[in-house]
């Protein structure tokens, strides 16, 4: 069946509308006023300069990134064992427990991050790295799970079966054979891990303040107290960011499939 | 080369709920013999070949090798070779680290391992595709990656399931005899599981008859060809004709059956039944041959051929007689003008032709 006009201007429509918000950053960020607003009487890279000048900035990136980094770490470790030991069991319990593990994805981002607020007053973890990254990295499992449980899904059992019989040990055959089958997922899974943190914005405003003020909390902290287009500047770059690793994501699902 | 071990199972069930997929199996396995599991799907075969790799833990029985109970040890400590349905070679590694992963995991020293690969690569004849991934190679070479693999540790014996099943129908035969050889050169102890009854006949020392997790029968191919103990396996090896009839009459080597209006005689060394039981007997279709009206033989039958086919080295007949219609297969050299639908035949056969088996 052909597409007709109707059903093409209504794709179009629905694209423009995802993907032209985010491109106003790209103007906004090379204005050459000291307000949000688009270029008017000539295109200024002060905004850039200024971003990678500031100490407040940078810091912020570099704490995105460390907390990022090590949140990633512990969502595949945790969500990849899960999503195996889901496989495994193959049963009613194995789907119980992976339906369990998108509860942080299904639950209001707002309600679990007042849940957690009382939660780490009691553990005095408010305003920590260690705060922040097991929020993180408990709030990214779900994504681990998922794209690792479709991995596994298409991958032969009977290998995990054959490496035992050659006398591999449980360990020896999760990391020679099961692992590298299922690696893209993985990776898959790490990616959407990081872009999950990189951006989180809601919990951190709950369970942050001072010692931990992460991109996108900047970036808020920005916006209500005085318009600067350095946070245009700072989108832009968090934008690149992530399509390079969407890019790399996809690029690495081709080659599995090719 | 590891000395030959002996694998014997001991009253090997395995119960899912109510359902006995293995019910008492007990057999034992002699050094170096080539044994078949064979059955039809859901008959237990594959549960066996599992239970003796480990990935199967058997709700009842023992396995035991040369008399040591192995049933509670993991797969990867009881050093079995198997090569797999669909062979499940490792696909991000070539072949030539397929077949040095087992000798990897336990830790042996590198040139050590180079050395046992190389010669691995070499009795399977596949040395110049060493680099290549899985996926670039034939389902023939596959499969004598899979063997070199299973076989570059020493394993106590080779566990095989259903290896030829993805093989189209003239490279099967092909692997066959390759692997018949192949047995006989490593001279190790091959367990193989099929549902093919040629392959079975054709490769095996031994062949056990498995049906609904039970073992029907255990035997050399010829014996359970000839001398098949129930009307089942003689069913499923080959084709046969049944005849029920009432015992007449016993002698010291046979007895006379009355099977409706005919009078049939059964020599054998099978266990006489009492005059009056009720007997079953399996007559193969090629034990049967067309003979002249009034012949001398001592079981004779008159019918009209109601089909036929043509088999190339065989006719194939079907023939309508007073006691049912009969399978008859007579080589094409003997049978001189094709048959004739509707024509008149007369049916012969030696009394030593038939056997009698049980109903089950």
């Amino acid at each position: 069946m052909n597409p007709t006009r109707l059903t093409r201007s209504v794709g179009w429509a629905v694209i423009c509308f995802l993907v032209l918000p985010i491109t106003i950053v790209f103007p906004v960020s090379l204005t050459d006023k000291r307000y949000l607003s688009l270029p008017e009487e000539g295109i200024s890279f002060k905004h850039y300069v200024n971003l990678f000048g500031s100490a407040e900035w940078l810091g912020s990136i570099g704490q995105s990134l460390y907390i990022g980094v090590v949140a990633t770490a512990i969502s595949v470790t945790a969500g990849t064992l899960c999503a195996i030991g889901c496989w495994r069991l193959s049963s009613r319990a194995g789907e119980a427990v992976r339906a369990m593990m998108l509860v942080p994805i299904v639950v209001p981002t707002i309600v679990y991050a007042l849940g957690i607020y009382r939660f780490w007053v009691d553990l005095r973890l408010l305003d920590t790295y260690t705060g922040v990254i097991l929020v993180h990295a408990v709030t990214g499992i779900p994504y681990v799970v998922v794209t690792v449980s479709t991995a596994l899904a298409g991958f032969d059992a009977r290998l995990e079966q054959a490496a035992r019989n050659l006398g591999a040990s449980a360990f020896q055959t999760l990391r020679r054979v099961v692992l590298p089958g299922i690696l893209p997922g993985v990776v898959s899974g790490a990616i959407f891990a990081f872009i999950h943190s990189w951006d989180e914005l809601v919990i951190v405003l709950f369970i942050a303040s001072r010692a931990v003020f992460t991109l996108p909390r900047r970036i808020w902290d920005g916006i209500n107290e005085h318009l600067d287009p350095t946070m245009a500047a700072v989108a832009t770059i968090m934008i690149a960011l992530t399509a390079v690793l969407l890019v790399l994501d996809l690029r690495m699902r081709r080659r599995k499939e090719g | 080369m590891a000395g030959l071990q002996e694998l014997s199972l001991d009253g090997l069930s395995k119960h899912y709920g109510t359902v006995a997929a293995l019910d008492g199996v007990s057999l034992s396995i002699a050094r170096g013999e080539f044994l078949t599991l064979l059955g039809p799907s859901g008959s237990g075969k594959t549960t066996m070949l599992m239970a003796i790799a480990g990935f199967v833990t058997p709700t009842g029985g023992r396995i035991l090798l040369n008399g040591q109970p192995i049933q509670h040890l993991p797969p990867d400590k009881r050093n079995f070779g198997m090569v797999f349905q669909g062979y499940a070679l490792f696909p991000h590694l070539t072949v030539a680290r397929n077949i040095a992963f087992p000798l990897e995991v336990r830790g042996m020293p590198k040139s050590e391992i180079d050395r046992k690969v190389g010669d691995a690569l070499g009795l399977v004849q596949l040395g110049a595709l060493a680099d290549r991934l899985p996926r670039q190679l034939s389902g023939g070479q596959q499969q004598r990656v899979a063997l070199a693999r299973a076989l570059v540790f020493s394993p106590h014996l080779l566990l095989l399931d259903e290896p030829l099943s993805a093989l189209d129908r003239k490279l099967r035969a092909d692997m066959q005899i390759e692997l018949k050889a192949f047995h006989r050169k490593v001279g190790l102890t091959f367990v193989y599981v099929t549902h093919d009854q040629d392959e079975a006949l054709s490769m095996s020392d031994r062949v056990a008859i498995l049906r609904d997790g039970r073992l029907l029968q255990l035997g050399t191919p010829s014996e359970l060809y000839e001398r098949p103990a129930t009307r089942f396996v003689a069913e499923f090896l080959g084709r046969s004709n049944f005849l029920a009839g009432k015992v007449e009459q016993t002698s010291a080597d046979g007895f006379v059956f009355r099977c409706g209006s005919e009078l049939f005689v059964q020599l054998g060394p099978e266990r006489k039944p009492d005059v009056g039981t009720a007997v079953l007997v399996a007559l193969r279709p090629e034990r049967i041959r067309p003979v002249e009206p009034g012949s001398q033989l001592v079981n004779i039958l008159d019918g009209t051929i109601a089909e036929f086919s043509y088999l190339g080295t065989a006719f194939h007949l079907l023939v309508d007689t007073a006691v049912g219609r009969l399978a008859v297969t007579v080589p094409t050299w003997r049978h001189g003008a094709p048959p004739v639908i509707g024509s008149k035949i007369t049916l012969g056969w030696d009394a030593d032709a038939s056997i009698r088996v049980e109903q089950d």
